[in-house]
């Protein structure tokens, strides 16, 4: 049965389109259109005042942060909360520049090929960001260039014997394309969602607003949680992960140009949830330590993973974002426990540079 | 590509700018699919307000369409299921009521096309049930999929979240579909 049909064949609609609506709505449109003929466009203010502000409060939160903070890269942090308060000192201690970069390679496994032998992918969308800290300069991103490779030898060959293509088709619909195509950099519409918390989004403005003190952005962050809100697969009757929810809210909130205090903030926030610990060191290369936290789905056959984060020992930023099988089921009921099954890897920081040009790919 | 919509739809964008009853164009072209699709989601008398208000909404924001993206059809679905996001107490209320709703199929003279119709009026409660219990934001990208019939790429552009998230509501919404559609194919192959 095919489900997608079986939705439309549901929601059949009421009433086809009425023209004397169209027609009305139409002259509305026409109305405010000519209004707006020979509106002057508004410019935008520059936004320094606020970043003033967000800087004095950086200064408040690293003189109260009280912990020993860590010197060497190398030094073994003895708890999960020594740790992430060290972290949240490093962070609150950085200097902002002009523009928030950020390099993101995302990759996630997929099963695809024939149903009688299928092989494991790994995924990659590359991005890039330039957030710039004064709206006064423009911001860009580098629209995601996908590639795909075979994850081990036994994959590879059946790759090669599928024919070796580059687009696969998913089998709960959709598809997946890492055919080359040319990289391009984009505007991006004023940093307006740089962050989302279901519909709030928020952009370099609202991230300044949000609180540096643990407790009131945690008190913030919670008042965005309803019932509604959670992405868990959880059946609303049943009582959601708060925890989980905000865990996943606050490592997305690491990733963004939310002001240093503010990031400071959601480590030490991380440093008072439950479940959360330390799992060793890691990093790609990078002298990354990583907490991790199991979240399970009941809804899902109780499968449950360990969602990671690693953060760099010397200047507390996140490095990446893991999510590490720990009981099989849901979306990769294929992939044994341990298996790494989608992580995002970030290059993270301040920059004085000029972003690149603006550069579209020809249709 | 000159003369596709694709590419049209920027241009006009572009050109309403300077001269704003250009965007009729945009209007004109999409209106019916938009309200087709929130008809769908919350009745008629909401459709007719909420397509309207749509196109007045994308008029004011049109210095934000991002000409890259090409087509207006993704925008145009994002503002239009924001703005479906406000009644989403209506909407519940409406699938409550078609999970209630008793199944009364048609007989038909093609046997094949009967038995279609037949499992597509049994499915309707399960199918309105299973979606008044997704979150929104699941909701959302499942229906913008089935009703509207975005790519998840489309989805990425009308919700503005990352493609991952796309695909993980997606696919979590349609798993619990055919977790509640499970029983009918059981029935159908136990007859079958």
């Amino acid at each position: 049965m095919d489900d997608l049909k079986t939705v439309r064949d549901t929601l059949a609609g009421e009433r086809p389109d009425d023209t004397a609506a169209q027609a009305e709505a139409r002259a509305r449109l026409m109305e405010l259109a000519r209004t707006r003929r020979r509106a002057p466009r508004v410019p935008r203010l520059p936004r320094r005042g606020v970043a003033v502000l967000a800087g004095a409060a950086a200064v408040a939160v690293a003189v109260a942060g009280a912990v020993q903070l860590t010197r060497t890269p190398e030094a073994r942090p003895a708890t999960v909360g020594a740790f992430l308060l060290s972290a949240a000192q490093h962070t609150a201690a950085e200097k902002t520049g002009r523009y928030w970069t950020m390099r993101t390679t995302a990759h996630r496994l997929y099963r695809v090929g024939p149903r009688a032998a299928p092989y494991t992918i790994d995924y990659r969308q590359r991005e890039a960001y330039w957030f710039a800290r004064d709206a006064r300069d423009p911001s860009r991103w580098s629209s995601p260039r996908a590639t795909a490779a075979p994850v081990s030898a036994a994959d590879r060959a059946a790759w090669r014997r599928d024919g070796g293509p580059a687009r696969w088709r998913l089998p709960g619909g959709g598809h997946l394309d890492a055919r080359p195509h040319a990289a391009e950099v984009l505007p991006w519409d004023d940093g307006k969602d740089l962050f989302a918390i279901d519909d709030h989004g928020f952009d370099v403005r609202r991230l300044r607003a949000l609180p540096a003190d643990p407790r009131a952005l945690k008190a913030r962050l919670l008042g965005y949680y309803t019932a509604d809100s959670r992405d868990y697969g959880l059946d609303p009757d049943v009582p959601g992960d708060r925890t989980g929810w905000l865990y996943g809210q606050l490592s997305a909130l690491l990733a963004t140009p939310a002001p240093p205090d503010v990031r400071a903030a959601a480590y030490r926030v991380l440093a008072t949830l439950p479940g959360v610990a330390l799992r060793g060191n890691g990093g790609a290369g990078r002298a990354g330590t990583a907490i991790g936290r199991v979240e399970s789905d009941p809804q899902l056959g109780g499968a449950s993973v360990d969602h990671r984060l690693v953060i760099d020992r010397a200047n507390g930023r996140l490095l990446a974002d893991q999510r590490v099988v720990v009981r099989p089921g849901g979306e990769t009921p294929w992939a044994a426990p341990g298996t790494l099954v989608a992580w995002t890897d970030y290059r993270m920081g301040w920059s004085a540079q000029d972003p690149p040009a603006v550069h579209r790919s020809p249709e | 590509m000159p003369g596709s919509p694709r590419s049209e739809d920027a241009r006009v964008i572009a050109a309403s700018h300077d001269d704003p009853e250009r965007f009729a164009e945009i209007f004109d072209r999409y209106y019916p699919e938009i309200r087709g699709y929130v008809d769908r989601r919350l009745g008629a008398s909401a459709a007719d307000d909420i397509a309207a208000e749509t196109f007045l909404t994308a008029f004011r924001k049109r210095d934000r369409f991002d000409p890259a993206a090409g087509s207006a059809r993704p925008w145009l679905y994002g503002i239009a299921t924001r703005l479906v996001s406000r009644h989403r107490r209506d909407e519940t209320r409406r699938l409550r009521a078609l999970a209630r709703a008793s199944a009364r199929p048609e007989p038909g003279a093609d046997e094949d096309r009967a038995t279609e119709r037949v499992l597509a009026a049994q499915a309707a409660p399960d199918v309105a049930r299973a979606l008044a219990a997704l979150n929104p934001g699941q909701r959302d990208a499942l229906l913008l999929v089935a009703l509207g019939g975005l790519s998840y790429e489309d989805v990425t552009r009308a919700l503005g979240v990352p493609y991952g998230t796309v695909c993980s509501r997606v696919n979590r919404a349609r798993a619990k579909l055919r977790a509640a559609l499970a029983h009918l194919e059981t029935e159908v192959a136990d007859h079958g």
